[in-house]
């Protein structure tokens, strides 16, 4: 955990670089998103996968998750655990559809 | 009493308590908002119409987007400064936090409100067409009524709400007396009903005095109920025509003489009807859908039915025009491809595309194409004459007629809110959700901004570590827009 003055200090410079990256990936997000991939689906994988890399700067840098307490790992495991079975559900429902 | 382990790591877990709290909490919304997302995805995969694309303002969501991302570091920026004890700088960037929290909310706020007054009517034969209303007339069907039927069961107040007139009416009930059909009197009518019906059982059960005393009270108290026939009817006659000017789904059928309200108004109005039509100003075309069920080429455009309600027919004509003159070259390039795809994968069953976008047009920029070439053309034949008549005549309704639908015609009509469709109903719940914790977020942030003072003074670190964990929760807002963003504006 970056609690002293002077470690803090240091970490100006990382948040500033983040913050400017995500600028500027919101920019490539919505560029890219004229482009045709040629199917829907790439352009939607390419569009999240820029999403997901800007969510993990922010979870990252922002949020202290490069170097957080191993309590606050745990939480999360379990959390990414049932939220992706929630998201497992629904995709299970489609493979499967009550037709009547 | 001092509250433990606001800066003091807790030894079992290895930090102070907020910070467990506030992850414990981010992790309840991780599920809240995963839950939606994934609804997202089932509902855009399970979809059977095409799914809204680009349909939404980006450069709204794109400021947006830029502006929690600034947030997100101004935060930051606020919390180090917390750290290093620069309360004047702290105050600085938590101001352009809730300032950037404030312009997102007035943002959304715009495009929100440019969505709820967007109007969407699709046609008993699936073409649709988008635009405005200008006035609650248009979009309500008007009926002036000399009398009003009223159920005793069933009956309620509330069409009294579309009546424009009403200080001016009295109400009179056959045998001539004067009625005010208000809330309390409905009352009056449903509890003497109830009362009569006991009143009836107990006869029946051959309890005769209890019965006749019952009806007594009925009679006495709540002598409004005679005026009834025996159906639970009653028609009162008004003092002069009444105006109604009501919403279409609250009417549930109407003649020329008369309209039924929904069951749950139980009311009938006699009268004349004067309009049943929506009228609007039309800026988008889609058929779409009037045109999948068949093979396109074998149904005429020029058939679908919103071609006989241009309030201007030449306008609707000219409109039908620009409309194949845009789409043939385009339905003709598609068939092309086809062929030349056939031509590759011989012995492959082709699927046809189920959509064809250019079977869609936003009217602003056909009539930009069309109009940026009738301006060649014209210049070319030096007939500046005509072109300047033209464009004054065009001038006038901006390449957005007007249309006047007849009501019956109408088989579904909205505004773009959540009920236009699956995809703005989990567009307005996510969005909205997600303004909510912006909201949220500003008041909390706002509070450490004007009400930290003191808290600093006495324990620096622990205005530093509240600033931390609201930061937290603020980040995670951001995080969530990060994905509402692309997939709402952009795919």
């Amino acid at each position: 955990m970056a609690d002293s003055p002077e470690e803090i200090q240091k970490h100006m410079k990382a948040y500033t670089l983040v913050g400017l990256a995500l600028l500027v990936f919101t920019f490539i997000t919505v560029a890219v998103s004229w482009v045709d991939f040629g199917s829907t689906t790439i352009n939607v994988t390419i569009g999240l996968a820029i999403a997901t890399f800007k969510a993990g700067l922010v979870a990252a840098i922002f949020m202290h998750l490069n170097h957080e307490r191993p309590m606050i790992y745990r939480i999360l495991v379990f959390t990414c655990f049932f939220a992706a079975g929630g998201m497992l559900l629904f995709i299970l429902a489609l493979k499967d559809p009550i037709t009547l | 009493m001092e509250i433990p382990h606001t800066v003091t790591a807790r030894p079992d877990t290895g930090l102070w308590n907020a910070k467990v709290g506030i992850w414990l909490f981010l992790a309840s919304e991780v599920m809240l908002f995963g839950g939606l997302f994934s609804s997202y995805v089932f509902l855009r995969l399970g979809a059977d119409y095409p799914w809204p694309r680009d349909e939404l303002q980006v450069p709204f969501g794109f400021v947006n987007t830029l502006i929690l991302i600034l947030s997100s570091v101004f935060v930051v920026y606020a919390w180090v400064a917390l750290k290093m004890r620069q309360w004047n700088r702290y105050r600085v960037w938590m101001s352009l936090v809730v300032l950037c929290a404030a312009v997102f909310l007035v943002n959304k706020g715009f495009e929100y409100k440019a969505k709820f007054t967007h109007y969407h009517v699709t046609l008993k034969d699936d073409s649709i067409v988008s635009g405005h209303i200008h006035s609650r007339e248009d979009k309500s069907i008007i009926f002036n009524a000399d009398s009003v039927t009223v159920d005793a069961a069933g009956g309620n107040h509330v069409f009294l709400k579309w009546l424009e007139n009403k200080d001016d009416i009295r109400f009179t009930a056959p045998d001539g007396t004067e009625v005010e059909p208000s809330r309390a009197w409905f009352a009056d009518v449903k509890r003497g009903l109830k009362k009569r019906q006991k009143a009836d059982q107990l006869a029946a059960d051959g309890d005769d005095a209890a019965s006749a005393k019952l009806m007594e009270e009925v009679n006495d108290k709540y002598s409004a109920l005679n005026a009834f026939d025996d159906s639970g009817q009653l028609k009162l006659t008004l003092s002069q025509t009444g105006r109604f000017v009501i919403p279409r789904h609250k009417v549930l059928s109407w003649t020329d003489e008369q309209l039924d309200f929904t069951r749950a108004l139980a009311t009938k109005l006699d009268g004349k009807l004067v309009s049943a039509t929506l009228k609007m100003q039309i800026d988008e075309l889609d058929l779409r859908e009037y045109l999948r069920h068949d093979d396109p080429r074998e149904k005429a455009v020029a058939d679908a039915l919103i071609f006989d309600h241009f309030d201007d027919a030449a306008e609707g004509q000219q409109l039908l025009e620009d409309f194949n003159h845009y789409r043939d070259p385009k339905l003709a390039a598609h068939e092309e491809a086809v062929a030349e795809w056939k031509a590759k994968h011989p012995g492959v069953e082709y699927e046809p595309e189920p959509f064809y976008d250019f079977e869609r047009v936003y009217l602003d920029k056909l009539h930009e194409e069309v109009h940026a070439e009738d301006e060649t053309h014209s210049n070319a034949e030096g007939d500046h004459e005509q072109q300047a008549a033209a464009g004054a005549d065009e001038s006038g309704s901006h390449g957005h007629p007007s249309v006047s639908i007849p009501f019956e015609e109408v088989e579904f009509f909205s505004n773009f809110g959540p009920r236009k469709n699956t995809f703005y109903a989990i567009y307005f719940t996510m969005t909205g959700l997600h303004g909510l914790h912006v909201f949220g977020g500003m008041l909390v942030l706002g509070y450490f901004l004007f009400r930290g003072r003191k808290l600093y003074l006495k324990n620096p670190e622990h205005m530093a570590n509240r600033v931390e964990v609201g930061g937290l929760f603020w980040h995670f807002v951001d995080l969530v827009w990060i994905f509402l963003f692309p997939i709402f504006y952009l795919m």
